[in-house]
């Protein structure tokens, strides 16, 4: 009497094609071809691992909440990471901390310090401002000795 | 998971990984929509702070985009070389106060046919213009392929 286990058991194709003791269909030849899934796997987690390190949403989305209407540009680059100056009328954010714009300078020299070369700034700022809120934040990075800037944009359109 | 089959255990264990590829699959296909549905980008400028050493023999050939109050872009191409007699001037007139950008991308446009040799670009705006329009003037610039794009503080 065969239980209701054993008849309701997948057969293993592994094991049907052992030659000691075959399990299964034992004097026949299984025609089911043995797919080894762990290297499959292997290279899915890999990929996830990768994916998630690499793209980080929240940041961005963070940056789409805050900065308003960021302008749109039809040739930009993919967003990097750096040190980000939100431009919110008259007030400045240097990584989320408010400075005042006679300390955009101190401030930059700061993180140069830190980090031991020339930071990459990242403004994000609504495109309806004006372009004076931004002189002061050039003039300090040009003080500290800060070069390159990135100005966060939306993907896309035609432009005008 | 022990098989009793013909009265003797089984040790054998062997785990279904069918699912667990298809969850792995879900998770990729999820990361990959959400990185292309993310529309932020940047648009990168460099500039220079007296870096070049005195004994530099030339600048580049450069075009400047002064962005004036009514709407008006004036560019001026400097350093085009020994055949340049005088400064070039090309100025592209406002509509009702408001940037033509279909002007502009033309002028542009006739500035690299003229002068291919112009791969660098400083933009100059002014305390009021808008930043909506020192994007698109530098946007504009890499469509004619300006590489080198830098903006001027007042």
């Amino acid at each position: 009497m065969r239980s209701i286990l054993k008849n309701q058991m997948m057969q293993s194709p592994l094991a049907n094609q052992s030659i000691i003791r075959p399990k299964g269909n034992r004097g026949r030849k299984s025609l089911v071809i043995t797919l080894v899934l762990t290297s499959l796997v292997d290279a899915f987690c890999m990929l996830v691992i990768y994916l998630m390190f690499n793209i980080s949403p929240s940041e961005q989305a963070s940056m789409i909440s805050k900065a308003g209407q960021l302008p749109i540009a039809s040739h930009s680059d993919t967003l990097e990471r750096g040190t980000v100056v939100r431009v919110e009328g008259d007030k400045y954010f240097v990584n989320e901390q408010a400075v005042a714009p006679q300390n955009l300078t101190q401030k930059f020299q700061q993180i140069k310090a830190q980090m031991g070369q020339a930071p990459d700034i990242l403004i994000q700022a609504d495109k309806s401002l004006n372009f004076s809120a931004f002189n002061p934040i050039i003039l300090a990075a040009a003080q500290s000795g800060v070069h390159q800037f990135k100005f966060a944009v939306f993907h896309g359109g035609n432009g005008k | 998971m022990v098989i009793a089959q013909e009265g003797k255990k089984q040790l054998n264990f062997e785990l279904n990984l069918l699912p667990i590829i298809s969850v792995l699959a879900v998770c990729v296909c999820f990361l990959l929509m959400t990185a292309v549905w993310i529309p932020i980008g940047q648009v990168s400028i460099q500039q220079g702070l007296g870096e070049t050493p005195l004994g530099q023999t030339e600048n580049p050939p450069t075009v400047f985009a002064a962005m004036n109050a009514n709407g008006e872009i004036v560019f001026m191409l400097k350093d085009l070389g020994p055949q340049q007699t005088r400064e070039e001037r090309v100025v592209v007139n406002g509509i009702a106060k408001q940037i033509n950008w279909a002007a502009v991308q033309e002028s542009l446009q006739s500035i690299r046919k003229t002068y291919p040799q112009i791969r660098t670009a400083i933009v100059m705006p002014n305390p009021i213009s808008k930043y909506d329009d020192v994007i698109q003037m530098m946007d504009h610039m890499h469509r004619v392929e300006i590489a080198d794009v830098g903006l001027s503080p007042f």
